[in-house]
Formats: structure tokens, C-alpha cells, sequence
């Protein structure tokens, strides 16, 4: 049931967008940005969910919950990113998204590096001086 | 051997979180880092079993890296930490005002039982005080945390006399007490209790001896006073009079509601 009202507010919203394009872009462009906040709204219960069902699983399983914190941060900064650069894209500014797409990807390896750092530490001290 | 199913399972794990993660990706353009930090993190769990045995603490150097990332975009866990370090403060706080209210209790047993036993001249078992904290009106007033003023309250104070009230001479008495004579001992008992709040938390303090079954707490008065008349001789009641006499003097503990009882059993 769910889906079929997704998929229909995106089609009601796909249409309208159609229709009023011609007339008056800008209000074109805030319906497709504000249609993709609304289904996102739709999905955040759901994820949350998710991610409490896979925070006890790592509880149950004695992973520690850093790692688990670390991938979540990753997927939010992923999911976050995406969504700005798309709605800039469908505005059509192409370099502004790029530019958002790239944060993204700095941040995510800002998360990297602690984890970079430990295995060269570790590898380094395998190997003899 | 638990170690390796430890371990094994950490990686299926993690393996089974970032497929998982890999699944809720957006799309294709941001797959390819998020796929190397997540790989990254499988690395490190397979190598955690060396990296253990080479550096202990990388657990914990990993958490605070992450953690000042964390801080960075967000800010709660330092709040967190502080939060915690604050209520452990106050734990260790009060674990030492029991301690030193114990050592308190003790130190005024001693003290009490030295006392009475110079005045008396007949050897007491044992005494036990109860030590109360009374928080004052100002100290709620106060902040929530650290300087609460205090005022320490002597709640009971129970002593056990020895064998002997009715044999005269104090030599019979005191081979009463070491037991190479065989004679009926009696305990008294000599309760006193001080009114308190009913909010305050009690500490009680066990006596020098350790005699649990020889201690009775009442709260009524007059019925045990009633009880002291009828067991007690007349001798008795004039060394009691003494005991209560002494602890109001040198203690200042108020004589009204000082409750003598006095048991008569048999001790082997």
C-alpha cells in the first residue's frame, strides 16, 4: 500500500511538473524538491527500523558498536549528499551537484582515516625496522 | 579456543552489516568509497587477533578517533562523558561518607564502651552505635552537586553489659565473662534510641563483635521500659540509670529517649 502511494505521488507530482514547466520553471523545481523530501519522510521510519534491527544484531554479536556507528555515518553522509546533488542536477546547475557529490566523498574518507591509520600502524609494526 | 568463535563471529558480522549497508546505498556514484571504507573496516576486524597482540589499546584509540569525528559533526558524546564522570564522582562520594560514617560509629563505640565500663566498673560486651547524615535545609537549597552540608546524628546507641548485674565483687565478674566459672550469664541490653526524620537514610553499623542475634531494635519506648521494670532489680536499674546518666553527660544524647531493655538468657 505503501508503495502504490509513493508511486503515485510521484506520478501526480511528475505530471504537474510537466504541465507547469513551461509557464513557470522555479515552481516546477520546488515540486520535485519537495516530492523527494516528502518520500524520504516516508522512508525514515522504515530505515530507522533497520538500523535498530542491525544495532542488535551488533549488540547480540559482540561487534563493537564503533564500527557499526562508523558505517551508519557513512551510508547518512552517502544519503544526504545524493539527494542534494540530484535536486541541484534537476535544476540543472551540474557543477553545483558535482561539487555536493564531492563533499560527500571527502567526508566519508575524513571517516576513513582513523581506520587507515590503526591497520598501517599495525602493518608497519609487523614488519621488521 | 573461545577467542576463534569470538572472531569468526565479529567478521560474519560485519560482513553481513555492510552487504546489508551496500543494499541501502543510494546509487552507483558514492558506492565505490563507501565500499572502501566499509572494506577497510573488514580488514581491521580480521586483523583485530594481531593487531591485539601488538598494540592493546587500538580499541580504545580507534573510539576516541571516530569519537572527535563525531564531535566534529555532532557534539553529545563529550556531554556524555562528562555526565558519566560526574555520577561516578558522586558514587565514589557517597561509598566514603559510609565508609567514614562507619569508621565514625566504631571509633564512638569504643570510645563510649571505654567509658562506661572505667564509671561502671563492669565489663561490657560490646556497644554499638548507629551514625545518621541529616542533610540541612541549606544544603537543598544548594546546588545539586558537592556541597551539601551535613550534620552527623547519633540515631542509637545499644550496649550489651556483660555477665554479673547482681554479683558484687568485680573478680567473680570478670571470670564470668572469660568463662572458667560456670554461671548463668545474662546480656543486657541498653537501647537508646534518638527521634529521627524518616527520610534519613540509616548506616548501621555493626558492632566491635559482630553479635547479630543478640541485637533488638524497637522503636517503642515505654513498652520496653515497662519490660526493663519488671526484669530488672533494683541494683540493675541503678547501674542503668549510671549508663544513661554517663552517655547523656559526655555525649549529649537526650535522656528521654534513651530505651533500656534488658534480657535475661541463658549463654552458654
Amino acid at each position: 500500500m505503501e508503495m502504490i502511494q509513493i508511486v503515485g505521488l510521484g506520478l501526480l507530482a511528475t505530471i504537474l511538473i510537466l504541465v507547469i514547466k513551461e509557464q513557470k520553471p522555479i515552481f516546477a523545481f520546488l515540486i520535485a524538491a519537495s516530492t523527494g523530501i516528502i518520500i524520504f519522510m516516508f522512508l525514515i521510519g522504515k530505515i530507522g527500523g533497520i538500523i535498530e534491527v542491525l544495532e542488535q544484531l551488533a549488540e547480540s554479536s559482540g561487534v563493537q558498536m564503533i564500527y557499526l556507528k562508523t558505517i551508519l555515518k557513512i551510508i547518512g553522509i552517502a544519503y544526504i549528499a545524493e539527494f542534494g546533488a540530484q535536486i541541484v542536477r534537476d535544476a540543472g546547475q551540474e557543477s553545483i551537484a558535482s561539487k555536493i557529490e564531492l563533499a560527500g566523498k571527502v567526508l566519508i574518507m575524513v571517516l576513513a582515516i582513523p581506520i587507515i591509520s590503526i591497520i598501517i600502524e599495525t602493518v608497519m609494526k609487523l614488519l621488521p625496522a | 579456543m573461545t577467542w576463534i568463535s569470538e572472531w569468526l563471529k565479529e567478521i560474519i558480522f560485519v560482513v553481513l552489516i555492510a552487504v546489508f549497508i551496500e543494499l541501502l546505498l543510494p546509487n552507483r556514484s558514492m558506492e565505490r568509497y563507501v565500499r572502501f571504507v566499509v572494506s577497510l573496516l573488514i580488514l581491521l576486524t580480521i586483523l583485530s587477533p594481531i593487531i591485539r597482540l601488538f598494540s592493546g589499546d587500538t580499541e580504545q584509540k580507534l573510539a576516541t578517533a571516530l569519537a572527535d569525528n563525531i564531535n566534529g559533526l555532532e557534539g553529545y558524546s563529550t556531554n556524555e562523558s562528562t555526565a558519566l564522570i560526574l555520577k561516578q564522582g558522586e558514587e565514589l562520594k557517597k561509598k566514603q561518607e559510609v565508609e567514614s560514617l562507619q569508621w565514625a560509629g566504631e571509633e564512638a563505640a569504643r570510645q563510649m564502651k571505654e567509658q562506661i565500663q572505667r564509671e561502671i566498673g563492669q565489663p561490657i560486651e560490646r556497644v554499638a552505635v548507629k551514625l545518621v547524615t541529616k542533610s540541612t535545609d541549606e544544603g537543598k537549597t544548594q546546588g545539586n552537586f558537592g556541597s551539601k552540608q551535613t550534620e552527623l546524628l547519633i540515631s542509637s546507641v545499644e550496649v550489651f553489659i556483660g555477665q554479673s548485674m547482681t554479683v558484687q565483687d568485680p573478680k567473680s565478674s570478670k571470670e564470668g565473662i572469660s568463662g572458667s566459672e560456670i554461671t548463668i550469664q545474662s546480656v543486657e541490653e541498653v537501647t537508646i534510641n534518638v527521634d529521627l526524620q524518616q527520610d534519613v537514610p540509616m548506616i548501621k553499623d555493626k558492632g566491635e563483635k559482630g553479635d547479630k542475634t543478640a541485637m533488638v531494635s524497637t522503636e517503642d519506648t515505654p513498652l520496653i521500659d515497662d519490660e526493663t521494670s519488671v526484669l530488672t532489680q533494683g541494683k540493675d536499674e541503678a547501674t542503668v540509670e549510671r549508663i544513661r546518666e554517663l552517655l547523656y553527660k559526655e555525649w549529649g544524647v537526650s535522656k528521654e529517649t534513651i530505651t533500656v531493655m534488658k534480657r535475661e538468657n541463658q549463654e552458654n
